[in-house]
């Protein structure tokens, strides 16, 4: 029962975690707890994540709430980052399977999908060159220590995952040929799959790192409407490149259908659907620093 | 609104300080609703933070909790709120029936 606490952030487990078991003792009455009261506690314990994280409720000042609404657009972007780069990959030599007077509304689409892409980036590095001075005051207090560990992973992930690429590309992919390189080598395939892994994890770890310092920035209220603009921005190029990599998938399945094979593509369907998802979560995260900024 | 948790758990704390076991089965008794154990939580945690309940000591691992004069007003209120709308939603349905 103890186990199910665990969907509740710390904090709130120190303060109520053992009079909520003493409740679900009672309610258990010896026996096993009803399923329902299961899926209650857990349910509960996540939205009182969110509410902690300052994703939902008031109970956090304003200034808090701005930058947790400007974080989840920060991670819903890395989530795309890592959907972009499969959709890259799916996407690729495109073009010289579709005959070249049907290539118009997808070569359109796809120069969509890149140019909201580099502009969205440009977003993301303006958010963190606006806070690189409060991020030098924090450093210059002692900071380091605080977000030591979470950057350090972050470091270790990506120097590896860099490492592994490159002898990868170095020692085994150079020597195949492109069908070999494209699913024709089972064992190639994953070990492409497990790099691909790593990349996914290390901007994970990166973004994480990122919002551990986030939270200990001491940000003036100039530069979190600055952020608050920007995030807004960037969900704006997520759903762009969501809309443009959907009619670049129509125009290409109308055009060269063999692209994507005779099954369903589940693959383009998955990163549609991450892409809509991350869209969604940013589009939340910035309605929310919008209402707390002007609060 | 009859069924909103932080009303009941005031409600059921106007008579006195209770744990978290009780408060359930005294909202049961009273409302006929069965709260879950991660609502009233959640609830418990909300009206602590605005000041409208406070914690006792523990008693061992159960803490029971009492209303506060703020939460007691509020309680008042939202009684007063629900009280204008039984009366208007009655004297409707009596000129709806004549």
């Amino acid at each position: 029962m103890s186990r199910l606490l665990r969907c509740y952030p710390p904090a709130w487990r120190k303060r109520y975690g053992a009079e909520l078991l003493a409740v679900l003792e009672a309610e258990a009455e010896g026996g096993r707890l009803p399923w329902r009261a299961k899926v209650n506690v857990v349910s509960a314990g996540l939205a009182q994540r969110v509410r902690s994280a300052g994703l939902a409720g008031d109970e956090l000042p304003p200034e808090s709430r701005v930058r947790a609404g400007v974080l989840l657009v920060l991670s819903a972007w890395a989530a795309f980052v890592v959907a972009g780069l499969a959709f890259a990959k799916t996407a690729e030599h495109w073009q010289a399977v579709t005959p070249r007077r049907d290539q118009g509304l997808a070569a359109v689409a796809y120069d969509a999908v890149v140019l909201a892409a580099g502009l969205g980036s440009l977003a993301v590095l303006a958010g963190i060159l606006l806070a690189a001075r409060p991020l030098v005051a924090f450093m210059q207090a002692g900071g380091w220590r605080q977000i030591r560990r979470p950057v350090l992973r972050a470091l270790a992930s990506s120097g590896a995952t860099a490492a592994a690429l490159s002898a990868v590309v170095t020692f085994w992919a150079r020597h195949l040929t492109a069908a070999q390189r494209n699913g024709g080598d089972r064992l190639y395939m994953y070990v492409f799959l497990l790099v691909a892994a790593g990349i996914a994890g290390s901007i994970a770890l990166w973004t994480q790192a990122a919002v551990v310092t986030a939270w200990r920035l001491a940000l003036a209220r100039a530069t979190l409407r600055g952020e608050t603009f920007l995030a807004g921005g960037v969900t704006l190029t997520m759903g762009a490149m969501t809309v443009a990599a959907t009619t670049w998938w129509v125009a290409v399945a109308a055009a060269a259908p063999a692209f994507f094979g005779s099954a369903l593509p589940l693959r383009l369907l998955g990163l549609t659907l991450a892409m809509v998802v991350a869209t969604a979560l940013a589009s939340a995260g910035t309605v929310r620093a919008v209402r707390a900024a002007s609060a | 609104m009859a069924s909103d948790p932080p009303l009941l758990i005031l409600t059921s704390l106007a008579s006195g300080p209770k744990h978290g076991h009780a408060l359930l089965k005294d909202i049961a008794s009273f409302a006929g609703v069965r709260l879950g154990p991660g609502t009233l939580y959640g609830a418990i945690t909300r009206l602590e933070q605005r000041g409208l309940i406070e914690p006792l000591g523990p008693d061992e691992r159960r803490r029971p909790y009492r209303i506060t004069a703020a939460g007691s007003e509020s309680l008042a209120s939202s009684l007063a709120g629900l009280r204008r709308i039984v009366d208007e939603g009655s004297s409707r349905l009596r000129a709806a029936r004549a």
